[in-house]
């Protein structure tokens, strides 16, 4: 099942598990590579009284199925503590808020939402939503590789900005911007 | 026959004729797609009856072969399904790549075999030959 999507959409979705049919927890959010603005995985919403227990986290690897309705995970046993996943990223922290910058160095907004295509066990970032410095809001298609780092994302002169709700304009739009890189 | 066509049936015994109880619930195993056991309403503990002794799932009574065959759960899953924790009936209804596809109203299965035949969603039919599991969270389904 193919689906575009917001990360903040991902807010709330239960993670349940194919082995016991049991819900496992709640993803909170979608946990991104700094280094290449590749998924990694999915936090989960701390549960319990005043949310002290770990809720853990959800490496990408053992993700089954992101499906409309619910994340399917093989068992219980995939879960890692909350600190492991994040680990091996250095500083691992959230991208919304980044700068979105062109090459010829002026900003073109900031970063508000990631834009994900999902396709069963597979979650690529395909895009991004901005907010500009007219705080009007846009999205923005992502070849499969670009320049980001801890104080930027780096966006091509020409970048199309797209109205902040057509999704599959940026799964157009990142899906052909990716066959060009491979040709 | 549907699930709820066979709950409250009477289940009578081969070797004596007396009445042990009324069917209470239908024990699924989500791999094999079948009914393996019945639970009995009536009566305390022992309240299981594996289906290889069903000897007839009949019109008006379920005849199986000696009320010593009955039993009590086995195992901790076993235990949940007895106090109707998994229920099939309103559970969710999920496919295993995340799509919610509706809430079960009721099961189809052959009352000559204990195969599952379809799940009688709140709209429509969806037939089965197997489920993945069968939890408290929902009923999965292959996709």
């Amino acid at each position: 099942m193919r689906l575009t999507l917001r990360a903040t959409d991902l807010d709330g979705r239960p993670v349940v598990t194919l082995d016991t049919a049991t819900e496992a927890g709640k993803i909170a959010d979608v946990v991104i590579d700094p280094a290449n603005g590749d998924v990694v995985g999915f936090r989960l919403r701390s549960q319990g009284i005043l949310g002290l227990a770990d809720p853990g986290s959800l490496p990408l690897d053992t993700v089954r199925a992101v499906g409309s309705d619910a994340v399917m995970i093989t068992a219980k046993t995939g879960l890692v503590r909350e600190g492991s996943m994040q680990s091996g990223l250095g500083a691992a922290r959230d991208i919304r808020g980044d700068r979105v910058i062109n090459e010829d160095g002026t900003v073109t907004g900031h970063v508000t939402d990631v834009i994900l295509a999902v396709d069963g066990a597979t979650v690529d970032v395909i895009g991004y939503e901005i907010e500009q410095p007219d705080r009007t809001r846009a999205l923005i298609a992502m070849p499969d590789t670009f320049v980001i780092s801890q104080d930027a994302l780096l966006v091509s002169n020409s970048i199309e900005l797209l109205p902040p709700d057509d999704l599959e304009a940026v799964a157009r739009a990142s899906a052909s911007q990716r066959s060009a890189d491979a040709a | 026959m549907r699930f709820s066509e066979g709950v409250g049936r009477q289940v009578i015994s081969t070797k004596d004729a007396r009445v042990l109880g009324t069917v209470r619930r239908f024990m699924v195993e989500a791999s094999a797609g079948r009914v393996v056991a019945i639970q009995i309403q009536g009566r305390a503990g022992a309240d299981l009856i594996d289906w290889q002794h069903v000897s007839n799932f009949g019109a008006d009574a379920v005849m199986v072969s000696a009320a010593e065959l009955l039993r009590g759960p086995t195992s901790p899953w076993e235990e949940r399904y007895v106090r109707g924790e998994f229920d099939l009936r309103g559970n969710l209804v999920l496919t295993d790549d995340g799509e919610a596809i509706g809430r079960l109203a009721d099961v189809d299965f052959d009352e000559s075999d204990g195969r599952l035949r379809a799940l009688v969603l709140d709209q429509g039919e969806r037939p089965v030959d197997r489920l993945i599991a069968v939890g408290p969270y929902a009923v999965i389904v292959p996709a």
